[in-house]
């Protein structure tokens, strides 16, 4: 997985900018700042200048950490997707320059980290493995008899789809809701939440399966 | 791994793997000969075929009309 890195709708002219008040101001100020911290954080980007690099962990290695906690009401999961998010970010580095200011690509990443936070402590199996033979048994893994799935008598209806589908955790929501619902492909899906292939499917696993359990007991009146 | 080896719980946890066309070609394989011979895992790749379908034919996010307008109209005086 990489953090969403948003390169393609930036200005030629495109400033990175290190202080939230310092963007979007006007006058001979902002241009002064403008200077400086485009100083700064360019420096920072060709991995030349670990002051000016300090410079920006200070500012907003804080703001990531709190809005991941924001995001996953956990201090240790917050803790970990922020750290996620700029070692992600710290590895693409060297293709920022031109995107989008640093702070909001560092954001970006803690957002899609968070999630993934979220998800790896929620992954549960496929299906109940109570459902399954047990360790010892000769068909160990096969379906028990009066656990196998039963043919729905219908197929599902789409108020159940869209229930079950606003159940499930954010990223593996996201991923079924992108690729599933509105039919856009895996590349377009990257392009979006930064999730590799391979992370993508296992999300596409996970949403997907999450909702068949929700069906099956639906249809079992659990 | 044998078809033998491939059990149910294998089935369950790779079928969007298979559904894909992301396993192996002998994966794939085994995992076709496994659900033409197990009628549980028949029905579960069934529902999952199911569901996706009908995920897809959700429909469209309609947006409202106040919301259509406001958005519509802050593109035609842009212009």
């Amino acid at each position: 997985m990489r953090p969403a890195m948003r390169g393609r709708d930036v200005r030629p002219d495109a400033h990175f900018c290190l202080t939230t008040d310092g963007c979007g101001r006007e006058g001979a100020a902002v241009e002064a700042d403008a200077g400086r911290t485009d100083a700064a954080t360019g420096a920072a980007l060709d991995g030349r200048d670990a002051h000016a690099f300090a410079q920006i962990v200070d500012r907003w290695y804080g703001s990531t950490v709190r809005l991941a906690r924001v995001l996953t009401h956990d201090d240790a999961l917050a803790a970990r997707a922020a750290r996620d998010a700029w070692l992600l970010t710290i590895g693409e580095l060297p293709r920022l320059e031109g995107a989008d200011p640093l702070h909001v690509t560092l954001l970006a990443a803690t957002l899609v980290s968070a999630a993934a936070q979220l998800d790896a402590v929620e992954v549960e199996p496929a299906v109940d493995p109570a459902s399954f033979e047990v360790e010892g048994s000769r068909w160990q893994g096969w379906w028990l008899d009066d656990r196998a799935p039963s043919a729905w008598p219908e197929p599902p209806a789409a108020d159940a789809l869209a229930r079950a589908l606003g159940r499930l955790a954010p990223a593996a929501g996201a991923v079924v809701l992108l690729r599933d619902v509105e039919g856009l492909p895996p590349d377009e899906v990257y392009e979006v939440l930064g999730f590799e292939p391979e992370a993508q499917r296992a999300l596409l696993h996970q949403g997907r399966t999450a909702i068949w359990r929700t069906l099956a007991d639906d249809e079992a009146g659990r | 791994m044998s078809l033998v080896e491939l059990t149910c719980s294998h089935v369950t946890e790779s079928v969007t793997e298979f559904l894909e066309g992301a396993l192996p070609e002998d994966q794939q394989l085994r995992f076709e000969l496994h659900v033409v011979y197990c009628p549980g895992c028949t029905v579960f790749v069934d529902q999952i075929r199911s569901m996706v379908a009908g995920l897809e034919r959700l429909p469209a996010a309609a947006p409202a009309e106040a919301e259509r307008s406001a958005v519509v109209d802050a593109y035609v005086r842009s212009r």
